[in-house]
């Protein structure tokens, strides 16, 4: 399993439009993908579940990913997450 | 691939729709019957019913309706269970139940009514104990 810690920089933080990307993102890869906001932990995957997060900006994520193609996911969503969802400053 | 059919009083699904469209980035293939008060409830049955055939023709289909016991919902209740084969309805639909039912169309159309069930309910949480 491949562990990163990141901090949502993007202005409105982990929004539906930006947690829809995040699930797309995750949905590509066979691996198991979970996010973690202090005590909850999600299915990376499903919508509603990174939505519960309910993440504003600078929180603290941990993303875990486990499976063949662990590296490649987290890579991008690690890029993902830096980018700020592709949205601007 | 399970294909969405949304009966709904007019306007609700379409914003409904709208909402999900921007929210996942990309046009969605979800089929809209609206029903509007004055209509003819034998035309607005024979309209889903038409509806669910032609996507029957493609693929299972899951009907999501807006409120138990109103006309869109008995209407598509009732096509839908004319349907061959029957199509399940859910009703209660809101933006959480859509989305979720729009990251799992790989699911049968049974399942995925269970799954969007749950997940309509789950989001529906007093602000105060949804900590930002």
């Amino acid at each position: 399993m491949k562990r990163s810690q990141v901090r949502l920089c993007n202005r409105l933080g982990l929004h539906a439009r930006a947690a829809s990307r995040l699930v797309q993102t995750a949905a590509r890869f066979d691996c198991q993908v979970w996010l973690t906001r202090d005590e909850r932990r999600v299915n990376a995957k499903s919508i509603m579940g990174v939505l519960m997060l309910a993440a504003p900006v600078g929180t603290e994520l941990t993303i875990e990913c486990d499976g063949n193609d662990e590296d490649q996911a987290l890579a991008m969503l690690e890029e993902l997450v830096t980018d700020r969802f592709g949205e601007p400053e | 691939m399970t294909q969405l059919m949304l009966v709904c009083h007019q306007g609700v699904g379409e914003a409904l729709v709208a909402a999900a469209e921007v929210i996942v980035d990309h046009p969605l293939a979800v089929t809209v019957v609206p029903v509007r008060y004055i209509d003819d409830p034998d035309r607005s049955g024979r309209c889903v019913a038409r509806q669910l055939k032609r996507l029957g023709l493609t693929g299972p289909v899951l009907v999501l309706t807006d409120l138990p016991g109103a006309t869109p919902h008995n209407t598509a209740l009732q096509a839908a269970s004319n349907a061959d084969p029957p199509a399940p309805v859910v009703t209660g639909l809101n933006l959480p139940m859509l989305l979720r039912a729009l990251n799992h169309l790989d699911v049968a159309p049974l399942e995925l009514a269970d799954m969007v069930e749950q997940g309509a309910c789950r989001a529906i949480i007093s602000g105060s104990r949804h900590e930002a």
